[in-house]
């Protein structure tokens, strides 16, 4: 990871970000989104979320398998904190959920 | 003072100050998240200078924390350009929510707002709008929320960048990142579209965790979009045969 490429990153990303901000507000000047539209940017959080966590939770089953054995106590801190996601909808409480069930892990096994 | 509209109703600074009070209960959790955003940046390479200058650039906590974890494994910069960018596109949607409101504005101002938005001042916001119709002075309300809340994330991302590593390895705090995903993602799954998306994106998303470039995120949002809104299709249609 070059320091270049860093700031390449941040400053195109940065202006891609703005850019969907400004959208409406001063690209398009009108706040008339196509119902098409609306229903397919409210199933974007959840795809791209879903992306996210899964192979970050289990980062071995798509290269060396699962023979090469999971560190399971972070798949299944991921489970009870969404657990805790479901019942709370807090941010603050699903972190501190997952991070006391892995330790919690940590410290038995 | 130099406003050529007619005088407002409520002064300037007690729509900023009441902005600031609806938001401030959210603030709470804005700072360990951008404490996590500080530290995972540091942990991946950035120096001191990049991990602040992303707060500022992106401003948007979900999207700088994968732009980081891709970043720290190598990925191409278009890739997570793009990836950045399928993250926010649920700015659009605030974009125009909040266009009717600000529509009058100078072209300064909109960029302000628009610069501004994010899930948490969108909401607080456009709630605030909603139920005082006759509100004067939107724009100063919102400032005051968006202003409080940018404040609180460069703060919570500094905290992370200068105390992040003080904390022993041992102690996982890396683990805090999938687990701000999780807090994020849970909350959407209430309905059959987002179930679906979120289920055929982490599907796609684990197959193709060895695809060149870590095109893989990318590919699988699209297809979780792609076939849930096909299912949501079929949905409506069914039901409006049996009606």
């Amino acid at each position: 990871m070059s320091g270049q490429n860093v700031w390449l990153m941040m400053g195109l990303a940065g202006l891609a970000t703005f850019l969907t901000r400004l959208s409406f507000l001063g690209l398009v000047r009108s706040d008339n989104v196509s119902e098409s539209l609306r229903r397919i940017l409210r199933l974007v959080p959840a795809a791209v979320l879903a992306a996210i966590v899964l192979p970050a939770t289990f980062p071995l089953l798509g290269e060396s398998g699962l023979a090469a054995g999971i560190d399971w106590p972070r798949p299944v801190a991921v489970l009870i904190a969404s657990v805790a996601a479901w019942y709370t909808k807090n941010m603050f409480v699903t972190i501190a959920v997952g991070m006391a069930a892995l330790w919690l892990f940590r410290w038995l096994f | 003072m130099t406003q050529n509209s007619s005088p407002p109703t409520v002064s300037t600074s007690r729509r900023l100050w009441q902005g600031a009070r609806d938001v401030s209960p959210i603030l709470l959790g804005v700072i360990p998240f951008g404490m996590i955003a500080g530290a995972s940046a540091i942990n991946a390479g950035f120096t001191t200078a990049q991990a602040l200058a992303m707060s500022v650039f992106i401003f948007a906590g979900a999207s700088q924390l994968a732009a980081t974890e891709l970043m720290a494994r190598g990925a191409a910069v278009p890739v997570v350009v793009l990836t950045v960018l399928v993250i926010n596109l649920r700015f659009i949607m605030y974009s125009a929510a909040l266009t009717p409101h600000f529509s009058h504005l100078p072209t300064r101002w909109k960029n302000l707002v628009a610069y501004l938005i994010t899930d948490q001042a969108f909401v607080v916001a456009v709630n605030r709008y909603q139920t005082e119709p006759t509100m004067t002075g939107r724009r100063w309300y919102y400032l005051g929320t968006a202003m409080i809340l940018w404040i609180t994330w460069q703060f919570g991302t500094a905290a992370g960048v200068f105390l992040g590593n003080l904390v022993p390895a041992s102690w996982e705090l890396d683990f805090t990142v999938p687990l701000v995903f999780v807090a994020l993602l849970v909350p959407t799954l209430g309905d059959t579209g987002n179930r679906v998306a979120a289920l055929v994106a982490g599907a796609v998303a684990l197959a193709g965790q060895g695809l060149p470039y870590n095109l893989g995120l990318i590919l699988a949002a699209f297809a979780g979009i792609a076939l849930a809104r096909w299912v949501e299709i079929r949905q409506e249609s069914g039901q409006g045969a049996r009606a």
